[in-house]
């Protein structure tokens, strides 16, 4: 049988179009024809991904939901199963102010998420919140397949020079968060409670915030300027990276702290699982679904408690021993194998459906 | 203290809570930063002020994508071959340096000039509205004056040709 999928954007390197491609792999292991169509194409994914206008309309497509796009509009012309995979989509008024842009295509996004509901066959979510969310609004069919992830390229060289650098000016704790600079992914806090554990428990750390500012220069120069009024040094604001600097990042930070307040599923949780760093993150949307009995959650945005627990994972070796034994027992849920499957078995049951 | 949530039954969460309790006496912190606020780059008026959202969509964009760098990265997705084809990329690149730099810098120059324009521009709208707003406000004012003068030399009329 012929699947395709359709995106608005296929960009490179970001998770939903990553696992658009490990999804068509998939589909093409399990004996089904399966193409990736996408209104916006990366350059360098021209030679995987065909234009949305190419779409057959008389074969299965998935539609990839996380932004709002025209495309919603044509999905009722599908003749042939109508699937749904629903990213969630950022509250609007995170980006009010920082980019109203995006902000418009959020609210656009939600009315098409009602739009559509009465159009797919099924509709499925990385996640429980991203389903809960499908079934608030009445999609029929609705199931949980968590994003398919090739942690085989985590393994990749690290960048050298970036490495030895961060290594020979390494004096104590470096915390990282990983992820786009973005309102709703609270950077703020994490500098709030950096403060904290630099003054008064380890003047030596570092922070690092990994991810990419595009679109989001103001809300950029605002958290330069929070670590500027809060006196603060060693407070580094990378920007976009590439891939092999990202793993540099992970492997030599001693930590990992979330703040986000709006997570559909949140990848780099497990990228700090897979490069065993211990996870503090604020309990929030999909967070603790992802991190199961990993990690360890804080309910609210105490910075100095939060920066004293900080203190506490880094000194008590037992207790980062069973946060990482937890972290790894978790990870081994998201595995390609066990991800596949759920995805594949998902797909199979709505083809059977009448 | 705040909660804290760890599912494991190895290691009580009282433990912890204690732990950060000992660190945080220790330490003997008593400031709170919790009500700093995140610096604002832009008054509440740029938000609200008469600059349509379009225009500031556009500004956006301009400043975001003015200075186009000729130094991205140069990669192949082919699996053997990849390596090979990055580094004749790269030759390529070195070789035309001296042709297409002039070039990019130019443009970069106009574009940094354009979007200097446009914020200039923006800014101007901006301190417009600001002037017709108080313009119009002592219109009002000069408006309420003279209607209470008018009113004044109507009653004097009549008081007169009683």
């Amino acid at each position: 049988m012929i699947i395709n999928q359709l995106l608005p954007a296929m960009s490179y390197g970001d998770a939903v179009s990553n696992s658009a491609i490990n999804m068509q792999k998939y589909l093409r292991d399990s004996g089904h024809t399966a193409n990736i169509y996408a209104e916006h194409i990366h350059p360098k994914l021209t030679h995987l991904v065909k234009p949305a206008s190419k779409i057959p309309k008389n074969e299965a497509v998935i539609y990839h939901m996380a932004i709002g796009c025209d495309l919603a509009y044509e999905i009722p012309k599908f003749t042939s199963k109508r699937m749904l995979l629903y990213h969630n989509v950022t509250p609007d008024h995170f980006f009010r102010g920082y980019d109203d842009q995006s902000a418009d295509l959020c609210v656009r996004a939600r009315k098409e998420l009602i739009y559509l509901k009465d159009y797919m066959d099924a509709a499925f979510a990385d996640s429980s919140y991203n389903k809960s969310e499908l079934d608030e609004l009445g999609y029929r069919n609705t199931a949980v397949t968590p994003i398919i992830i090739n942690f085989e390229d985590y393994d990749a060289p690290v960048h050298h020079q970036l490495m030895t650098r961060l290594q020979r000016s390494k004096k104590g704790t470096d915390l990282l968060f990983v992820g786009r600079i973005a309102p709703n992914k609270k950077q703020e806090d994490i500098i709030k409670t950096f403060y904290f554990y630099k003054k008064y428990f380890d003047k030596n750390a570092r922070l690092f915030l990994v991810g990419s500012y595009t679109r989001m220069e103001r809300y950029h120069w605002e958290l330069k300027e929070l670590a500027r009024q809060l006196e603060l040094t060693d407070v580094y604001i990378t920007g976009h990276v590439p891939f092999n600097e990202i793993l540099t990042y992970y492997k030599n930070a001693d930590i990992f702290i979330n703040m986000s307040e709006h997570e559909g599923f949140c990848v780099p949780l497990l990228e700090a699982m897979k490069f065993e760093l211990p996870i503090i993150s604020f309990k929030k949307s999909a967070v603790p679904e992802t991190l199961g009995n990993g990690g360890l959650l804080v309910v609210e945005k105490d910075y100095k408690s939060i920066a004293a627990l900080i203190k506490v994972v880094i000194d008590d070796q037992e207790l980062k021993n069973r946060l990482l034994e937890n972290q790894k027992q978790r990870l081994s849920y998201f595995s390609k194998k066990n991800t596949s499957e759920i995805f594949i078995s998902k797909i199979q049951e709505i083809l059977t459906l009448k | 203290m705040m909660d804290i949530e760890f599912n494991d039954e190895t290691i009580k969460v009282e433990d912890i809570i204690r732990k950060m309790k000992t660190e945080l006496s220790k330490n003997n912190i008593n400031e709170d930063i919790g009500n700093i606020k995140l610096p604002n780059h832009f008054d509440e008026s740029d938000r609200h002020g008469s600059v349509t959202p379009e225009l500031k969509i556009a500004l956006e964009q301009l400043n975001r994508s003015w200075n186009n760098s000729i130094e991205y990265e140069i990669s192949s997705h082919r699996r053997y071959i990849g390596p090979m084809i990055v580094l004749g990329k790269r030759v390529v690149r070195k070789f035309l340096r001296w042709y297409i730099n002039p070039i990019t810098h130019s443009q970069a120059e106009f574009n940094a000039s354009v979007t200097r324009a446009m914020s200039a521009m923006v800014k101007q709208i901006e301190l417009n509205e600001k002037s017709y707003s108080e313009l119009r406000n002592e219109m009002k004012e000069l408006v309420r004056t003279n209607e209470e003068l008018v009113k004044q030399i109507n009653k004097m009329y009549i008081k007169e040709n009683r």
